[in-house]
């Protein structure tokens, strides 16, 4: 009877506390044995909840957060660089293996797993797919961003992976080497694709496509922007450009022949409100009638290095256009500036200009930049030497490297980095061909096996104008001090070194010592290895590991030693021929012949590897 | 001038300009009108109050962020973890007052505090191996050796190269 009623106070007593925290029981309400045993209770659960532990998460001060706040933090955490390749210590994969809490957090955010740079050519294929259809799964449908990038260029695995989210990628940047041949995705069946880039990969600028109008003919129907700046448009592809689909772009980053091309893309591209343009090499002005466009807002266009050093006031650009709507207009490497032709341009699309900036390799005079301010008094008139699209740069240095000989000094500036850079034809030859500057001889031939040659490269201040497929060959004049391995080629250009010493050993004078010889001398690797019973597996050279097999098998007659590798310098992971013979990490295992095999106790050599193997 | 009494009791007064920076406050006068009763923060500490009366001191005038515009940026905005060099000043503490500061932030609604912190947060994160995630945090490693091994086999690509 007392319990009863003991129990009814006890939980009345409780859920007043619960509402009220700091609130006394009050003792005239309640009898005292009933705020004893109350009392008693509280101990009792606050002995219970600490032998239990600590909830999880509440240990730490960061588990106090409310799982909206650790989502946006896991947000922020993604890499700002657009190009990072995914790896265990970056979000997202590195957030869902801290605890289970995080984990369910991550893998349940669509949000965080709509980035990823895909890498294909190295590695296992099997077990990177796996990890990739994993990652892009947990995107659930929304919108992708992807990179690509493929070393071998062996991209039908590729395709097949991304088949299944075809439609869900909105923006792609695409890796292409130099020797990619042709554009290896076919645009048109990315449905949901607003975005794309296409980019050298590694150090080779200029990936030269083929048939990229192939490609670019026919743009999904959502793609807004477009940016091929280091790939060449060449006239031929632009004047064969006449597809609709390209009205849709509202952002287009180009290089083409002329600059004087100009009408002919905003006559493409109706819609347009951001152009940048590299115009490389000078081209006669187009005869095209007058074009008004009314969208474009931003222009940014820049000449090569050749124009910027020799053109003076001949643009030619902007006679034949009228761009009623423009704000911001860039310009770098395109010599003396074309004053007259400018202003004639602004007056007659009466635009509302607000920045216009002259970047490096752009020259203007005082009273030119002060007749702009004049005409709009709130321009923001930017004259910055330094400025110049890096990018740009590095493009143009390249078509530059094939113009001219001399070196080219070059600022290249970002925010926060300024440095001087020179490009120099004879030192990237060096780089490619290993002959010294000092014994380079240049020479132009038409083609890898026509023997005639069409110029020699002996005076730096002349240009050397290169052609396509055209090939360089350099020749070393002073051969003894020269160290040279094979050669690289180029798909556009060749480049050859003729040293060729290292190919005909007979010219070399060499120490002879017979076998006899060898194995009579006590200081040799071979009465080293005798002094300590080295073990080999295969002559010559050393490889350590533990037996793990030994017997008849299935996949060859004899006897067999299977062996696991103390490093991964083996064959298979185990199995051969469907049969589990031993049981090893990938790469580690491999079956030899008994007599390959020194058995005893030979413990695991440490590895120090080269700074340069990572 | 507004008046807020914190979590322990301690009674302070602000500029109405400055405490309008919480768009949860904001609209409690809004509702209520002009008033001399203090405004109960349950949640909030003086300590941590104090902090955030700090920031929006500094802030203020600053144009408060619309709430659709951030809701459209959400998707497709750029995520920068730049924080200004006052508001890195004033988030340096220790762990246990940034973590008041971000809940009292997302309490009392003050969407750029907020932000600060979680980047701060970020930044810590940012380039740790999960073990010393876990050591920083003070978090208790909850996986069993199955799940272990499953998302070292979900992570393990990066290494193959």
């Amino acid at each position: 009877m007392q319990s009863n009623t003991d129990s009814s106070a006890i939980s009345g007593t409780i859920s007043r506390l619960s509402h009220v925290d700091d609130m006394e029981p009050e003792e005239a309400t309640i009898p005292n044995h009933v705020n004893y045993r109350y009392w008693q209770l509280v101990q009792e659960m606050a002995k219970i909840v600490q032998s239990i532990g600590p909830p999880r998460g509440s240990s730490s001060p960061i588990g106090r957060l409310p799982t909206e706040i650790l989502a946006e933090i896991f947000l922020y955490c993604i890499p700002e660089d657009a190009n990072w390749a995914p790896a265990p210590d970056l979000a997202p994969m590195q957030l869902t293996a801290v605890c289970r809490q995080w984990r369910e957090i991550a893998v349940n955010m669509p949000n965080l797993w709509r980035r990823l740079r895909l890498e294909i050519g190295h590695g296992d294929w099997q077990q990177r797919a796996f990890c990739y259809e994993s990652y892009l799964k947990r995107s659930r449908g929304r919108q992708l961003s992807l990179t690509l990038e493929c070393d071998n260029n062996n991209w039908t695995e590729l395709r097949s992976l991304l088949q299944p989210h075809v439609n869900q990628i909105s923006s792609l940047h695409v890796g292409l080497f130099s020797d990619a041949g042709s554009f290896p995705l076919v645009l048109a069946d990315f449905g949901g694709l607003e975005e794309l880039a296409i980019y050298p990969d590694g150090d080779d600028p200029a990936p030269a496509l083929d048939n990229i109008e192939d490609s670019i003919t026919h743009l999904p129907p959502n793609m807004r922007s477009l940016r091929l700046l280091d790939v060449l448009l060449e006239f031929r592809t632009l004047t064969s450009l006449n597809s609709p689909s390209w009205a849709g772009l509202t952002n287009l980053e180009v290089s083409v022949e002329g600059l004087v091309r100009l009408p002919r893309l905003l006559r493409l591209c109706p819609n347009l409100s951001s152009l940048t343009m590299i115009g490389v090499f000078k081209v006669a002005n187009e005869t095209s009638g007058q074009l008004t466009h009314n969208k474009l807002q931003s222009l940014r266009i820049s000449g090569d290095l050749y124009m910027r050093s020799v053109l003076f006031g001949l643009l030619g650009l902007f006679d034949s256009v009228t761009l009623p709507n423009l704000r911001i207009v860039e310009v770098s490497n395109i010599g003396g500036w074309a004053h007259k032709e400018f202003k004639a341009f602004i007056e007659r699309s009466q635009c509302p200009l607000e920045s216009l900036i002259f970047g490096g390799g752009a020259r203007t005079t005082a009273q030119q930049r002060a007749e702009y301010v004049t005409l709009f008094p709130s321009l923001e008139l930017v004259v910055d030497p330094m400025r110049s699209e890096q990018r740009i740069f590095e493009f143009t240095i390249f078509l530059c490297l094939l113009k001219m000989t001399s070196i080219v000094k070059l600022f290249v500036m970002s925010p926060d980095t300024r440095s001087e850079r020179r490009f120099d034809l004879h030192a990237k030859l060096e780089l490619i061909t290993g002959i010294p500057i000092q014994n380079q001889k240049i020479l132009l031939h038409n083609g890898d096996d026509d023997s005639q040659v069409v110029a020699q490269l002996d005076h730096d201040a002349k240009p050397l104008d290169v052609r396509d497929f055209q090939t360089i060959k350099v020749v070393d004049a002073n051969l003894s001090t020269s160290f040279t391995t094979g050669c690289k080629r180029r798909r556009r250009v060749c480049i050859y070194n003729l040293t060729g010493q290292l190919s005909d050993v007979s010219q070399v004078e060499k120490l002879e010592l017979s076998d006899d010889a060898y194995a009579q001398r006590t200081d040799s690797v071979l009465a080293y290895k005798q002094r300590h019973k080295a073990e080999s597996t295969e002559p010559g050279f050393n490889k350590r590991g533990a037996v793990r097999f030994f017997g008849q098998t299935e996949f060859a007659a004899g006897l067999w030693v299977g062996v696991e590798y103390d490093e991964p310098m083996g064959k298979n992971d185990g199995p051969l021929k469907g049969v589990q013979y031993i049981t090893c990490r990938p790469n580690y295992g491999v079956f030899v012949r008994p007599t390959k095999v020194t058995v005893g106790d030979f413990p695991v050599e440490e590895i120090y590897f080269d700074d340069e193997e990572i | 001038m507004v008046h807020l009494v914190t979590s322990d009791n301690v009674e302070f007064v602000v500029d109405k300009e400055v405490v309008e920076r919480s768009v949860l406050i904001k609209n409690m006068l809004e509702d209520v009108g002009e008033t001399d009763q203090s405004i109960p923060l349950a949640n909030v500490s003086s300590a941590v109050l104090r902090k955030v009366i700090e920031y929006c001191e500094h802030h203020r005038g600053e144009p408060l962020p619309s709430a659709d515009a951030d809701q459209n940026q959400d998707e497709t905005r750029k995520r920068t973890t730049d924080i200004s060099e006052w508001d890195q000043k004033f988030i340096t503490v220790d762990q246990e007052m940034l973590f008041e500061i971000i809940l009292a932030a997302n309490y009392l609604d003050i969407k750029s505090l907020l932000d600060v912190g979680c980047k701060t947060v970020a930044n810590m994160i940012k380039g740790k191996t999960p073990d010393e995630i876990r050591r920083l945090f003070n978090i208790v490693n909850d996986f069993t050796p199955e799940e272990e091994a499953q998302i070292k086999k979900e992570n393990e690509w990066a290494e193959d190269r």
